[in-house]
């Protein structure tokens, strides 16, 4: 949504990271059952997205794809809805992992870096063009840079496309800096003097510039 | 704005949060008033996934613990002003982030880190147009603003104009650079050293750190 117009001015007294005590949780346990991922809380409704808090979505988003995936059932879903809604008291079941923990907080805590370069011919320096495309379900190039020319700032090792499985082919990803004079215009009269964007993008979204 | 009409009151609660470390979310005092919606479908979902066996509480506990408690801006504020109080290890953050964090044991989900430094000539500020992408391991969860649509459509586009919703006017001969989280780099800003401070040790300066100065919609105020 970069770019866009009419959301109004941030609310910046916004501070708590949920709207509610169980929003880390819920996501939490989206992310651990496999029921969402950013391409699935993309794939969502456009007005129902936008209409919605962070943790709904992802709330939303597992609900769905649990029950489509056949894991969950809607009936059990609204039987613990009715326990839940109507005593106060009543809490989830508790279970333990036979093999514990650790292993989990062990990934939880370990950061992920980007794998070595593959290959790219591209260099720092370099100036690039955003591709002009329209691609269909889960990508990470935003629409306000694409046909923009940009330099090349930092390559930063290669990883798998957006989306794909861990074992895909891997890609060259690169920081690019733009000119905001480029994306947008000169806005010096409208208090904004150019500035730099700076983005991190993919071999396959740059082309010649 | 985004509020969803069947859950706007705010939790008062979600400071009691700090204290039950290794307890289930449900034994805080949160669980004593009326439930919302969200909280209902959210305790309905867990009950459904631990009745089927496809998640174990334990996991769940232990998630939530990393997300709040391992992680947060307490890091990121000790990052800064070990930063401010040792040249080497500034230099080691700016060159390699994710080193110099292994070094003093920061790191994991959403963690690969580059810092960028606020310079008299540079004010850094990051947002990500496409969801919320954030430094975990040393902000913790984003704050609400970060993650709405105002912040996320506007800051690569007016980022002065959005800045000054925050207080903060930055003189108009410091070129701003906007950082928009679009990969599996997260972008952390390394504030300016406020004047007055030279005395402080490392703790001290900490504790002036917030966590808007190292989004780059703050600044490190000179203490009074």
């Amino acid at each position: 949504m970069g770019g866009m117009h009419g959301f109004g001015a941030v609310d910046t007294d916004a501070v708590e990271s949920s709207h509610s005590p169980l929003g880390t949780r819920a996501q939490v346990i989206a992310m651990l059952s496999g029921g969402v991922n950013r391409a699935t809380l993309e794939a969502q409704d456009p007005a129902v997205y936008l209409r919605s808090h962070y943790h709904d979505r992802w709330l939303t988003c597992a609900e769905g794809r649990l029950v489509d995936e056949g894991v969950l059932s809607d009936d059990q879903l609204e039987h613990w809805r009715e326990v839940f809604e109507h005593d106060n008291a009543a809490t989830p079941p508790r279970t333990l992992s036979d093999k514990g923990v650790e292993g989990l907080i062990r990934s939880l805590t370990t950061t992920p870096l980007l794998h070595d370069p593959a290959g790219s011919l591209l260099l720092e320096g370099d100036r690039v063009r955003v591709r002009r495309m329209a691609p269909r379900g889960h990508h990470r190039c935003p629409r306000y840079i694409r046909g923009v020319v940009g330099v090349i700032e930092r390559a930063l090792g290669s990883d798998v496309l957006p989306g794909e499985p861990a074992d895909s082919q891997r890609e060259d990803y690169f920081t690019v800096r733009f000119d905001s004079v480029d994306l947008w215009g000169d806005r010096a009269r409208d208090g904004e003097p150019a500035y730099d964007l700076y983005i991190d993008l993919c071999e396959s979204y740059l082309e010649p510039p | 704005m985004s509020h969803d009409p069947h859950d706007d009151h705010h939790d008062d609660h979600h400071d009691d949060h700090h204290d039950d470390h290794g307890h289930s979310h449900y034994d805080s005092p949160a669980s004593r008033r009326a439930r919302s919606t969200f909280e209902v479908r959210a305790m309905a979902l867990e009950a459904a996934l631990v009745e089927n066996g496809v998640l174990t509480t334990d996991a769940i506990d232990a998630f939530v613990d990393v997300m709040e408690h391992r992680f947060g801006p307490h890091h990121g504020a000790r990052v800064v002003a070990t930063a401010w109080s040792d040249p080497d290890f500034k230099q080691r953050l700016l060159a390699d982030a994710n080193a110099a964090l292994a070094e003093i044991g920061v790191g994991g989900l959403e963690g690969n880190v580059r810092v960028v430094e606020n310079t008299d000539d540079t004010h850094n500020m990051v947002v990500c147009t496409l969801c919320s992408c954030y430094p975990w391991p040393l902000l913790g969860l984003p704050p609400t603003w970060y993650k709405d649509y105002a912040y996320r459509s506007r800051a690569v586009i007016e980022p002065r104009g959005v800045l000054r919703e925050f207080g903060l006017e930055i003189d108009p001969d410091v070129r701003i650079a906007v950082w928009d989280s679009s990969a599996e780099v997260r972008y952390f800003v390394l504030p300016q050293r406020p004047a007055g401070t030279e005395g402080m040790t490392e703790e001290e300066l900490a504790d002036l750190v917030d966590r808007n100065s190292m989004i780059g919609t703050g600044v490190v105020p000179i203490p009074a």
